[in-house]
């Protein structure tokens, strides 16, 4: 992003105040209007995952919602107050790739542990056979 | 070029000396006599005083590491009890395990050679974040501090695997150790975290990612891996304090917990953690080679993405630990079919060093002697890697000496030999000082023998089934182990040699060309020792990193290259009047890096602060 | 032509103009160029260290994927300890203090001193807000015996938390009426006065307590109290399983306090942070010439709040 694109996105976002002058210019500033927008709509997604875990959805869905509603505060907090969206690509490059490989690491240590959870069941029965009399 | 700065302890102070530097000026003060007494080194943010301290710290950690890998051969040298009781075998290789792991091969190349060489091969005054390096430093020393700890205590006796629930159980000093490779890692983190920006940000005018040498290209890489793999292993090792302390059940079996689950967790950093440590070494013999080959590099996009192909691949292959441990079938297969892949890149790199000598006039200097020892040892390594990372041969290799032998190979036939290989290296440019030549060349040779004869009989042995970590064994093995012993007091004594001719040098005056090698990046350009501020300004920089060797020409009286002087110009800069002007015209405004032009190739419109004094010439 | 030939050239109008550039931004380290340069580095710093943070806690969510996946019981019976009353709450503050973090560099960044002041004070009481409501929940879980590990020996009162009472008031009740009746009984054996009175209190739970728990209850050696209670069903109603107390029950609150705990300390940490930002502010540093170190913090602490956005709803709203 140029330094005038910069400009031009920072002078409709912020209200009446411009940026000082031209080299100090480099970074963009987020409007209160906006701010505040998004601290609202955090605030009535949380009061959401709370209703909505009092509602019995049946085995995964529960646990889907609730991941999708914090994904998605999550998401307001990195784009807006985390100033993703105005910043550089390659910043969003390495959340997103912090991001995978989470998923990486998680999804091939639960995926093995389903693989030899049967041997661990065995084992759990083996022991309470043996510790009842 | 001096200003004030609100970085701690530096003293720049007003001398502005506005001529460039001459190769031979400025030795009278150079970074190592700068500022004097030992605060001035304890709270420096010069990178290269740093790199020094680590030099000094991982090198007695070897020592330390070196010494118990002898006592441990000693007490192999006979079956049954030579030296030591069990108990005592278990805790020394334990320490040294995690001693050279985690003190000296995983710091090592980044700590050492990366922090002195990175900002001048990248023409910057220092690496972009001094504080946090100068930090990463102290938290070595802290970390080395903690292992000691577990040392004097009760030296942990789990193997540095740490696996569980035996080193949940045991009742030696397993959390000084583990807290002591927690802050080690943390350590790591910040030298990567400072290498990424450095190459993303503190890059010269002219210098595309394209034309980064080769050793940039690999710090980088190792860097994207110290990043994302080391914070995983911090929290295991927290885990597993918390589990000792509090038998919080998540990897004892009799507490509800799931001990194959830390072995995830661990080799989900330490399979990476391997790639720190060899990556590193591929970029010091990528360095060597053209320059000792007089011959620019072949294949420098292949070279250089293959080390990021290394990086990312090394991520998705931990399982290959973990073949016998009750992992599921399904989850091994894919672990061995991942793992040939990274035979690919590792060989393109072999592939196109071997190229680039092909054809070279080549000088057996000792830089390039443990060079060409690298690329036999570590083929074995690697190879003999593959042979492990298939499953089927696996079952019947794991935890016998042929993994020891495997991983001997490629870190100290891998990793240590360039390191070796990278110190001789940049000897002359970190001190100013050349070493006995002679007594080099013979070293080298005691250290390759040494080196196959300690290993390579671990093999055979590892293969007949000698198990690993076994104080005791078979009166069948015995020979071998001898051999193996021999080889290690071998090793040992070629590491001694090495050590000594090359303090020795250090009492010689300052005798070092800028260019003694007549390498082309630009580390060379500075003074032997450098200034301590690097450069006045970054150079502009219009070739590659391995292009003109046949314009630098050898001058006997200096023992160093110096730019082919072109007719009617002056010796020193070596470039004409006209040279200049056409550079001055054609390429970027030389000296300031055009805020918002960073290295990502954005440009920026500021007027304001960009200048073209080219058009003085 | 090699790296190692070209020069800079028209070294002197260069080293003028950086130097005064340095000289007009004391803030200005020596190996940067110009502001901007130095701020860049500084972002790209901060978002790699986030990216290690994210894998740090990753290990954690990873753990509590594994357990929840293949031991639902346990996080069944462990959650209807917390409250998520107070969990919610510290949602809200941490979510309010982001709003005065993203603030405060706003402020920064336009050069209004006084309101980033208020902002990151703002910013550091709301944190201490947060602990606040932390050390009330866990000093409510120490003194129930909910510990993690070979700590948890959960007392009677566990059944009286609010939380456990506002989701299963029958069983509250009917663990209030056993506890009673097991106190008048020591108190009855210690007195050696008959035990009328506990024959009293009997009939009153008799109704409703199953004749197998009454005979543990006559047996002078019934240990354990909760695993009884636990067993307590409403004999008209399916027995509910969130009431049995699970066999490896501990690692549930084993791995909360892990995760909260270290949650917490980077909470800590994000207080000392903005401490030093507020006395660098009163001392004048930053303004719209340099606001780089108010940035980077705001973003630290940004992923602070985004972790505990993670950790409300899979800790406390487990259904």
């Amino acid at each position: 992003m140029t330094n005038s694109a910069e400009r031009q996105v920072m002078s409709a976002a912020t209200d009446q105040h411009q940026i000082v002058s031209d080299d100090h210019g480099y970074s963009h500033t987020i409007s209160t209007r906006l701010m505040v927008a998004v601290y609202a709509a955090l605030v009535v997604l949380t009061v959401t995952t709370v209703a909505v875990a009092r509602v019995e959805l049946g085995h995964p869905w529960n646990f889907v919602a609730a991941m999708v509603i914090a994904s998605l505060k999550g998401g307001l907090v990195v784009a807006f107050f985390m100033h993703l969206v105005w910043d550089r690509k390659f910043n969003l490059l390495l959340f997103l790739t912090a991001i995978l490989f989470l998923i990486l690491f998680l999804g091939l240590s639960l995926n093995d542990r389903s693989e030899y959870q049967p041997s661990i069941d065995a084992f759990e029965s083996a022991q309470t056979a043996a510790s009842t009399p | 070029m001096t200003s004030t700065t609100t970085v701690m302890n530096s003293p720049l102070t007003g001398k502005s000396s506005a001529s460039p530097p001459s190769f031979d000026g400025a030795r009278s003060d150079s970074y190592l006599t700068h500022d004097r007494g030992l605060a001035s080194w304890i709270f420096t943010l010069d990178h290269k005083r740093i790199g020094i301290m680590y030099l000094i710290g991982v090198m007695t950690a070897f020592l330390v590491g070196g010494v118990f890998a002898l006592l441990i051969r000693t007490e192999l040298f006979f079956p049954g009890r030579t030296l030591m009781d069990a108990q005592t075998y278990n805790q020394l290789f334990t320490l040294h395990g995690a001693i050279m792991v985690f003190l000296v091969i995983i710091p090592g190349i980044p700590a050492i050679l990366g922090n002195f060489v990175l900002p001048m091969q990248l023409g910057a005054k220092d690496v972009a974040f001094p504080r946090l390096n100068l930090a990463s430093f102290h938290l070595w020393v802290l970390g080395a501090l903690f292992l000691v700890l577990s040392m004097v205590l009760s030296a942990a006796d789990t193997g540095w695997t740490f696996y569980t629930p035996y080193s949940t159980t045991t009742s030696t000093a397993v959390i000084p150790a583990t807290f002591g490779a927690f802050i080690l890692g943390f350590s790591s983190i910040f030298t990567g975290l400072n290498f990424i920006v450095s190459i993303h940000k503190l890059r010269p005018p002219g210098m595309g990612w394209y034309r980064m040498p080769l050793f940039l290209w690999s710090l980088y890489a190792t860097a994207i891996i110290q990043v994302l793999a080391t914070p995983v292993l911090g929290i295991t090792l927290l885990l597993l304090i918390a589990e000792r302390l509090f038998q919080i059940g998540i990897f004892d079996p009799a507490l509800g917990g799931d001990p194959v689950l830390y072995e995830h967790f661990f080799w989900f950093y330490s399979h990476p953690a391997v790639y720190i440590m060899i990556v590193p070494a591929f970029g010091v013999i990528s360095e060597i080679i053209p320059a000792f080959s007089r011959k620019r590099i072949f294949g420098y996009k292949f070279i250089a993405l293959s080390s990021l192909a290394i990086a990312v691949l090394g991520f998705f292959v931990w399982g290959h630990h973990m073949f016998t441990s009750g992992q599921s079938v399904l989850a091994g297969t894919l672990f061995s079919a991942l793992t040939f892949l990274i035979a690919i890149p590792t060989a393109i790199k072999v592939f196109n060093w071997i190229a680039t000598m092909y054809k070279g006039r080549i000088h057996l200097d000792t830089p390039m002697l443990y060079a060409l020892a690298f690329l036999w040892v570590f083929t074995i390594g690697g190879l003999t890697g593959i042979f492990l990372g298939t499953m089927s041969i696996d079952v019947h290799l794991h935890d016998t000496y042929f993994v020891v032998a495997h991983f001997h190979y490629v870190m100290m036939g891998g990793s240590i030999t360039a390191f070796l290989g990278g110190l001789h290296y940049w000897w002359p440019k970190m001190f100013g000082r050349t070493y006995d030549e002679k007594l080099a060349r013979i070293a080298t040779g005691v250290v390759f023998v040494g080196l196959n004869l300690t290993f390579f009989p671990q093999f055979i042995l590892g293969a007949r089934g000698m198990p690993r970590r076994y104080y005791d064994y078979l009166p069948e093995f015995t020979h071998l182990h001898q051999l193996s012993s021999v080889g290690a007091f071998i090793l040992g004594a070629g590491f001694v040699m090495t050590a000594v001719y090359l303090i020795a040098s250090l009492r010689r005056p300052i005798n070092a060309a800028a260019n003694p090698w007549g390498a082309s990046t630009l580390e060379w350009t500075l003074p032997s020792p450098p200034p301590y501020y690097n450069f006045h300004e970054a150079p502009v920089v219009t070739a590659g990193p391995y292009d003109g060797y046949e314009d630098l020409i050898y001058v006997e009286n200096l023992q160093g290259y110096v730019p082919r002087p072109k007719d009617g110009a002056e010796g020193g800069s070596g470039v004409p009047p006209e040279k200049r002007a056409e550079i001055a015209n054609t390429s970027k405004p030389p000296g300031v890096r055009e805020p918002g032009v960073n290295a990502d190739g954005d440009q920026s419109d500021s007027a304001t602060e960009t200048q073209k004094p080219g058009e003085e010439a | 032509m090699s790296q190692t030939i070209v020069t800079p050239i028209g070294a002197n109008a260069e080293s003028e103009h950086l130097d005064a550039i340095h000289q007009e931004n004391p803030h200005l380290a020596h190996h940067y160029d110009t502001p901007r340069h130095q701020y860049e580095a500084g972002k790209l710093g901060i978002w790699i260290f986030l990216v290690t943070e994210i894998l740090f806690f990753a290990g954690l969510f990873c753990a509590y994927t594994i357990y929840r996946t293949e031991r639902p019981e346990v996080f069944n019976w462990g959650h209807q300890f917390l409250d998520w009353r107070l969990g919610g709450l510290n949602t809200i503050i941490l979510l309010t203090s982001s709003l005065t973090a993203a603030w405060a560099v706003r402020c920064a960044q336009i050069g209004y001193r006084r309101a980033l002041i208020v902002n990151i004070v703002a910013t550091i009481a709301l944190a201490f807000g947060f602990l606040g409501i932390k050390y009330v929940e866990y000093s409510h879980k120490f003194h129930e015996g909910l510990l993690p590990g070979h700590h948890f020996a959960p007392s009677e009162e566990a059944w009286e938390i609010e939380s456990f009472r506002a989701k299963h008031p029958h069983a509250a009740d009917l663990a209030e009426a056993l506890e009673a009746y097991q106190a008048s009984r020591e108190k009855a054996e210690k007195s050696g006065k008959a035990h009328h009175d506990a024959k009293a209190v009997e009939g009153q739970i008799a109704p409703v307590v199953p004749s197998r728990l009454r005979e543990l209850l006559r047996n002078p050696e019934a240990t354990q109290p909760l695993v009884d209670i636990g067993a307590i069903r409403n004999p008209e109603v399916e027995p509910q399983e969130g009431l049995l107390r699970p066999k490896y029950a501990h690692v549930f609150f084993s791995i909360y306090f892990f995760m909260t705990g270290l949650h917490g300390i980077h909470v800590i940490a994000g207080i000392i942070v903005w401490i030093w930002l507020l006395r660098r502010t009163i001392a004048g540093h930053f303004g719209p010439k340099f606001f780089g170190p108010i940035d980077f913090g705001a973003l630290y602490w940004h992923l602070v709040d985004l972790i505990w956005i993670f950790l409300f709803p899979l800790l406390y709203l487990v259904s």
